[in-house]
């Protein structure tokens, strides 16, 4: 027994409010804590104990969610937080030392942290000001932050030249009635579906074989069918917006330029397999889309296109929103279902699938933003018409998130199976002058180290295995400035960051990786370090648990399979004391 | 359904639903496996046990299922390969500082490591990430070093203890195992109850009191000696000293759980206090009368004096006054053959019925209610039924997770993992109420009240089993014309809890059947405690609850073997197995087997002999000259505890056999020391009616010696000096051992006709076994009661003895606690435990600590009409204004039965432990003496 047992204490008055503000017994813990730690700077071990008392679960289960996301924090550091994206784009664009100067400028009035990738590499280098979207982060525009300036949004309403746009609004075609009524949130496409059945819906996603956006390309129609063929009740949809990829922006572009699009797909999926509601997760540091998100929702149900009877019909449908509170794992369906669920986000083994025992063991579709996004567009014009665009084994357009040493980064819209030759060339305009291509980062951190010699194959969900990945469409190209083996090194450090550490070749397989690499780079390493590196990322490959795990090969593979010298040249590089 | 799948290129035959895991040690094929236990659910996640499929790909065994025509390999070059690496990858972050090498064989990490050949570095590294002892916790030892993140310890806390103390904190490599939100475990509602030690299989969980205490030389499989769940236990000896409890998967009671008093109270065996010589007071020795001043000092003696003395008191008093001024207290700590043989001592030797034990005290009215019900006193179904099978739960007046803790634990798992409803009527909040549906907080005493108000709703709404009552019951219509009267409104008014929560507790009742009643001395301690154990039979009737897998009554008996000495006849109106005195032809048939030939014609008593509390009001008014106490401290535990003492001080010669000098030993002549459940062997029969063996472990200590010897060896001198020759075939009193005995009962009890210690080697055996090759019975009542038809019966609410006034202002109730054993003689001295929880604690509502300024670390005394007792006030929301609770564990001025009223059930004689009235008041700490 424990003396503290002998003492009675009411819950924190304060906590009790917050919870109840938030739905009393049913307030989803992670909002709970975000909100105490808006007031407190950070969680304590007396917010955490009174949360626990007050929501009747143990305090063990609200330390492992506190100390899980890493927009928690439990020590105490100052209420204000800058932190600052390390993602790769990031600190190609002077993160690390933006880290140092902020540092030695603010001090102690404010806390710097670093985090992973924000999702606004096009802002690069970017940060989340008191959890504010702030980019391009400059030194001199520090005071300004503070009263709420972000710094410069970039605009992806007008197409560049060469894009095709099947999802993104297109102004050209503005006097379209039907394409008009996508962009005025009238849900076109859902009236067309509620006159459709179930079958019928299904056969025409599997008509325009629609493929997943979220990077792993699994046919849609076949994801959702299904669910559709569960006999359990209820079933949900499930939108996953914790776009967390490095490199990858598209998801949070689609929320701010047509939110409308994602909760016309989802209620479309939800008619079709038979659910009545839907929760969109969303990444924490998405906090402007959530808003938009939310504004999205309360205009369609005014519309009547949301909640009840929606049209007239037998269907109802309700949209919710998650924010998550960072964790690139949660991108992973069965992390975001246990942290959808109110736990730590680690994945689940499957067997079993979420389309059989998904969010509270109820069959569950979860789909990218960008799939469900597309829904309305080929329910509406039709697979034939959807299918017509791109290649045959990967067909429809897909976004694409372009940048560094190209003229023209950024956003666009193009069909599937271009080559990252058409892709510099045609929509970024060309290498910057003084730049040559040295090698290509795509697909994300989960994705491969393209040399010049790949340039010409066509990406699409089947390129991997030819060197190329597309995952979830970020595109980096580096020019001979940057180091592939320095690359590496942030790509894994990601990695080690984000594990969730539940199975061993995850939690200790990046770590120990990383360590390779920075012996390397520091000029300690040995050859057998890059045989050992090799082997771990096959080990991870073979025997992780989730993807996060598996895909840590593909950058690793890639780099010792088209950038052996320089690991070579980095490991003498450094023993000579050159930097890279 | 049989699958068909191939292993390791052989083909095997597979349940569906079978694990690859499983599947394989069904064929002998040992998959490696390091985060999966076979009580846990498998997380997958140290990947270890990943086997190669057809095809290439690459599955954890412990998650993936079987399914016709599955085929794989779990030994490749590959695998190998790939379990070396990882177990490299996990040695990275282990350090084994290696102190506890010498108590292990090996752990199953360290195992691991050798099959596959991966070498630990040698030595300590230079700085360890942890510390090596980092949690205060009393017994349970934490060493993150070696924790490798299998997580068995998080979920073995949540599924198997349902606690959920452990979790895993941060992420990716800085993620660890932290309890609560990283404090100490006690801070974090640790029970240390050591499951999560028994799934550890590095040592990063030790049991503390073990580490450094070195291998053992034998491990002995025995049953706790504490409740009367009956967990088997092993004892690990080292030098004939218990240095460890280890538990074990096959035990068909509690699998790999214990509690923290049958992992870590094992301790008392070895205590310097235990009594190691017979002793008998100086008066005695030197052939005086007893001093008038009381009596004088106790002097250690050898065996023959003291027996010789015994002999000589006893017979003495049977000459001058008759058998019946002798009185013998059995034990329901002792095995059955030893309280066999002391009610054949009271009966046979002695020529007396005053035989009882404390199930006087605790389930006297469940056996006498029960037995009018249906014609059986004893629970009807399996701890594992009700845990399994109950479509509902109904725990009233039971603290089971304190008192029956690995029960209570299979109650929790059942809500947890099975979801069904769980409705507990208690007047305080227990633990368990945190897994409750429905909590009814019923005022104390109005259980009766409650239970008709229920059963009224459950008419009025048709939901009563008609089929049941009309072909199993008799007595319905009266019994419904009785209930009529009590309506919800008057039955809220009656017991305080609102009318749509009876309704509610009526419906969950209706909706989910079978629902298995629970039981213990909340029910029973009353003078109503007949009443409230009838109207639960007729709950169970009304609802067709009887008979059948996840039903019936379960009354969860207190001592470890309270079932089995009540079943042996160690009570004044049964003979063994519960075979009434009064019935001539039992009485005859028991004349014949224990005849002995003498002066005087064998004859049995007739006249069924008096209980405990009698017993005690008797030798205060010289009715009971002597009296022979095994193993109980009445002085203690009897209610009005002074009243007792000053009864027992007044008897002539008091023998108590013990193995602690007690609160009782100062009101004896004669202590002869007994021994403790370690150093004997012998049967004990827990609650569910099952009879298990226990095996000696360890030597008695000093010249103590095994009770069933004691008890023998004064009989044989007892008729040696009444001349009296052992005739019937069940009379002698040479017994080679504790089997013999058992024979002996198996030859005059039919219930436990078929039992044998060869049998119990092997298998479980619930009671009734009428024969050698009958299997047992787990449920009672199957297709009919053992009365024949069940009888309805009627049971009006009659209000508590001894209601608040201004004067006594609270109700007090009493019981126990987690961490402590009844009187507490073994589990004080039992150091973890005791450290666990030092002191008296009475609990105290916050509004009424608010009224009186108490802050938790206050002291009050507690006064009632009959006595006083000085305690910590620990003020929480377990009990309610008006209300406080105090317990029975620790003596003199910390004692809450100097405050209990010794107001007997009229049928069954047990006291209302349970409700009397009291005052608090605010004493500063100083006063307090012996200082707490």
């Amino acid at each position: 027994m424990h003396p503290k047992t002998l003492v009675h204490r009411p819950v924190d008055p304060e906590v009790v409010e917050v919870i109840r503000s938030l739905g009393g017994p049913d307030a989803e813990i992670v909002q709970v804590l975000r909100t105490l730690q808006i007031e407190h700077g950070h969680l304590n071990s007396h917010l955490i104990a009174e949360v626990a008392r007050e929501l009747h679960i143990p305090d063990s289960r609200v330390y492992g969610i506190a100390t899980f996301y890493s927009m928690l924090t439990t020590p105490a550091p100052p209420a204000r937080t800058i932190r600052i994206c390390d993602g790769p784009y990031c600190m190609m664009r002077g993160a690390g030392d933006l880290i140092c100067s902020i540092q030695a400028r603010l001090g102690g009035s404010w806390t710097i942290t670093r985090t992973s990738c924000l999702g606004l590499c096009d802002r690069a280098p970017a940060a989340l000001v008191r959890d504010s979207q702030v980019g391009p982060l400059q030194l001199e525009h520090l005071d300004r932050y503070e009263i709420g300036w972000c710094g410069e949004v970039s605009d992806y309403r007008r197409p560049r030249p060469g894009e095709i746009r099947a999802l993104l609004p297109d102004p050209a075609q503005a006097d379209d009635p039907l394409e008009s009524a996508f962009t005025k949130g009238q849900f076109p496409a859902l009236k067309k579906a509620l006159r459709m059945d179930g079958v019928a819906l299904l056969r025409e996603i599997d008509n325009s074989k629609l493929r997943g956006r979220g990077g792993a390309g699994f046919p849609a129609g076949k994801k959702w069918r299904f669910v559709a063929s569960q006999q359990r009740k209820p079933k949900y949809v499930v939108c996953n917006a914790d776009e967390s990829e490095p490199l990858s922006f598209k998801d949070r572009v689609i929320l701010d330029l047509c939110p409308q699009l994602v909760l016309e797909g989802m209620a479309i999926v939800a008619h079709a397999i038979g659910a009545e509601e839907g929760y969109v997760y969303i990444r924490g540091e998405y906090g402007t889309q959530v808003q938009r998100l939310l504004g999205a929702i309360a205009e369609a149900e005014e519309r009547g296109m949301l909640g009840t009877r929606i049209g007239g019909t037998g269907f109802s449908f309700k949209v919710h929103v998650h924010q998550g509170a960072g964790a690139y794992i949660c991108g992973e369906e069965t992390a975001l279902l246990e942290s959808l669920e109110g736990k730590r986000g680690e994945p689940r083994v499957r067997p079993p699938f979420p389309a059989d025992r998904g969010y509270r063991g109820q069959p569950t579709v979860v789909s990218n933003v960008e799939t469900l996004a597309t829904v309305p567009k080929i329910i509406a014009r039709g697979s034939e018409w959807y299918r017509g665009l791109g290649n045959p084994n990967s067909p429809g357009t897909k976004l694409y998130t372009l940048l560094g040493e190209v003229n023209r980064p950024g956003l666009f819209e193009a069909p599937l199976g271009i080559s990252l030759r058409e892709i510099i060339e045609n929509f970024g305009e060309g290498m910057r002058t003084g730049s040559t291509f040295h090698f290509a980062l795509t697909g994300g951190a989960a994705g491969t180290l393209v040399p010049p010699e790949l340039l010409d194959v066509p990406i699409d969900y089947d390129s991997g295995a030819r060197g190329v990945s597309l995952g979830s469409g970020g595109m980096l190209i580096c020019d001979q400035s940057v180091s592939p083996l320095r690359m590496l090194r942030e790509l894994v450090r990601f990695f080690e960051l984000e594990s969730c550490g539940k199975c061993t070749p995850c939690r200790n397989g990046t770590y120990q990786s990383r360590k390779i690499l920075d012996r390397i780079l520091e000029g300690g390493g040995g050859s057998d370090d890059i045989v050992r590196l090799n082997q771990l990322a096959t080990l991870l490959r073979e025997t992780s648990l989730c993807g996060l795990g598996m895909s840590v090969c593909k950058p690793v593979h890639s780099a010792l399979q088209y950038f052996p010298e320089a690991f070579e040249r980095g490991r003498l590089a450094a023993q000579q004391g050159a930097g890279l | 359904m049989t699958v068909h799948i191939s292993i390791n290129g052989l083909p095997v035959e597979a349940e569906e639903g079978m694990t690859v895991v499983e599947a394989g040690k069904l064929c002998g094929v040992d998959i490696p496996t390091l985060c999966a236990h076979p009580r846990l659910k498998p997380v997958g996640s140290c990947r270890i046990c990943m086997v190669e499929l057809e095809g290439g790909a690459l599955a954890t065994s412990c998650t993936l299922q079987v399914r016709e025509g599955l085929a794989f390999q779990t030994e490749t070059p590959r695998l190998v390969e790939m379990r070396k690496a990882i177990l490299e990858l996990l040695l990275d972050d282990y350090a084994d500082v290696g102190y506890a090498a010498g108590d292990h064989g090996m752990t199953e990490f360290e195992r691991l490591l050798q099959r596959y050949g991966v070498k630990r570095r040698i030595g300590s590294p230079a700085r360890l990430p942890h510390p090596i002892n980092a949690d205060p916790n009393p017994v349970i030892w934490v060493d993150m070093n070696k924790c490798v993140l299998c997580t068995r310890c998080v979920r073995a806390c949540a599924e198997i203890q349902g606690r959920f103390v452990w979790g895993v904190a941060e992420r990716g490599h800085r993620a660890r195992i932290v309890p609560g939100s990283d404090t100490g475990l006690l801070e974090a509602r640790c029970e240390s109850c050591g499951t999560c030690v028994a799934c550890c299989p590095t040592g990063a969980l030790d049991d503390r009191m073990s580490v450094g205490a070195g291998k053992p030389d034998q491990v002995v499989s025995t049953v706790c000696n504490y409740c009367g769940v009956g967990c088997r236990l092993n004892l690990n000896v080292r030098n004939g000293r218990i240095i460890r409890v280890t538990s074990d998967e096959s035990s068909p009671v509690n699998g790999l759980q214990l509690c923290v008093k049958g992992r870590y109270g094992y301790d008392f065996v070895h205590s310097p206090d235990r009594l190691t010589r017979p002793h008998v007071r100086r008066y005695l020795l030197e052939n005086r009368v007893r001093p008038a001043g009381g009596r004088d000092e106790l002097v250690p003696v050898d065996w023959d004096t003291a027996l010789a003395i015994i002999t000589e008191k006893f017979g003495e008093i049977k000459t001058e006054s008759g058998p019946d001024a002798i009185a013998v207290l059995a034990s329901a700590k002792c095995t059955n053959e030893e309280n066999y043989l002391i009610q054949k001592f009271a009966r046979q030797v002695i020529g007396t019925n005053n035989i009882d034990h404390c199930a006087r005290l605790c389930h006297a009215s469940t056996v006498e209610g029960l037995v009018l019900c249906f014609g059986s006193g004893a629970m009807s179904n399996t701890m594992d039924d009700v845990a399994r099978n109950a479509q509902a739960l109904f725990i009233i007046g039971s603290n089971t997770t304190e008192q029956h803790p690995v029960f209570g634990t299979r109650l929790r798992q059942a809500v947890i993992g099975r979801g069904i409803p769980l409705v507990v009527a208690d007047p305080r909040r227990i633990d368990i109420t945190e897994f409750a549906t429905l909590h009814l907080k019923h005022r104390p005493g109005t259980d009766v009240a409650l239970l008709n108000g229920i059963m009224h709703i459950v008419i009025a709404n048709n939901q009563h089993d008609r089929q049941f009552i009309d072909e199993r019951c008799e007595g319905f219509a009266e019994f419904r014309e009785m209930i009529a009267s009590y309506t919800p409104e008057r039955v809220s008014e009656e017991t305080g809890v609102a009318v749509q929560d009876l309704k509610r507790a009526a419906e969950i009742f209706s909706r989910n059947r079978p629902m298995a009643v629970i039981w213990s001395m909340g029910i029973t301690q009353h003078t109503t405690g007949v009443l409230n154990v009838m109207a639960l039979g007729n709950l169970q009737m009304l609802l067709g609850n009887m008979g059948i897998p996840g039903g019936g009554v379960n009354p969860l008996r207190g001592q470890n073997n309270v079932q089995g000495a009540c079943d042996v006849g160690a009570l004044p109106n049964y003979f063994p197995g519960y075979q009434t005195i009064k019935d001539e032809g039992v009485r005859a048939g028991f004349n014949a087997v224990w005849e002995t030939a003498g002066e005087v014609p064998f004859e049995l008593d007739a006249a069924p002999g008096l209980t405990v509390t009698e017993m005690i009001a008797g030798a205060g008014e010289g009715r009971i000259r002597g009296m022979y106490i095994v193993g109980e401290n009445p002085a203690m535990t009897d209610p009005d505890a002074g009243h007792a003492q000053k009864n027992l001080a007044a008897c002539e010669f008091v023998v108590l056999q013990e193995i602690f000098p007690s609160e009782t030993s100062a009101m004896a002549d004669v202590l002869l020391p007994g021994v403790s459940w370690a150093e004997k062997s012998g049967t004990f029969t827990n609650t569910d009616r099952c009879v298990q063996l226990v095996r000696q472990a360890v030597d008695p200590v000093g010249d103590a010696r095994a009770d069933w010897m004691i008890v023998a060896e004064l009989a044989r001198r007892m008729l040696e000096r009444e001349g009296r020759k052992p005739e019937g075939p069940q009379a002698a009193w040479e017994y080679c051992s504790p089997g013999a005995i058992m024979d002996e009962i198996a030859a005059v009890m039919p219930i436990y006709a078929g039992i044998r210690y060869e049998r119990l080697e092997r298998e479980a055996l619930r009671w009734p076994v009428p024969a050698t090759d009958h299997p047992g019975t787990p449920i009672l009542h199957v297709g009919r009661f053992t009365r024949g038809k069940g009888r309805f019966q009627i049971t009006e609410h009659i209000p508590a003895r001894e209601l608040p006034d201004e004067e006594y202002p609270f109700i007090l109730t009493t019981g126990r606690v987690l961490y402590h054993w009844h009187g507490a003689e073994m589990t004080r001295r039992a150091q973890a435990l005791s450290e666990l929880y030092p002191e008296t604690i009475v609990e105290i509502s916050p509004e009424d600590a608010v009224k009186l300024k108490l802050d938790g670390r206050s002291t009050v005394r507690v006064t009632s009409r009959r006595g006083e007792m000085i305690a910590r006030a620990m003020v929480t929301e377990r009990v309610c204004s008006g209300l406080i609770f105090g317990n029975f564990h620790f003596p003199g001025a910390q004692n809450v039965n100097n405050l209990t009223i010794a107001a007997l059930d009229p049928v069954a004689r047990i006291p209302e432990y349970k409700v009397c009235a009291v005052r608090i008041e605010p004493v500063d700490r100083e006063r307090v003496n012996p200082p707490i």
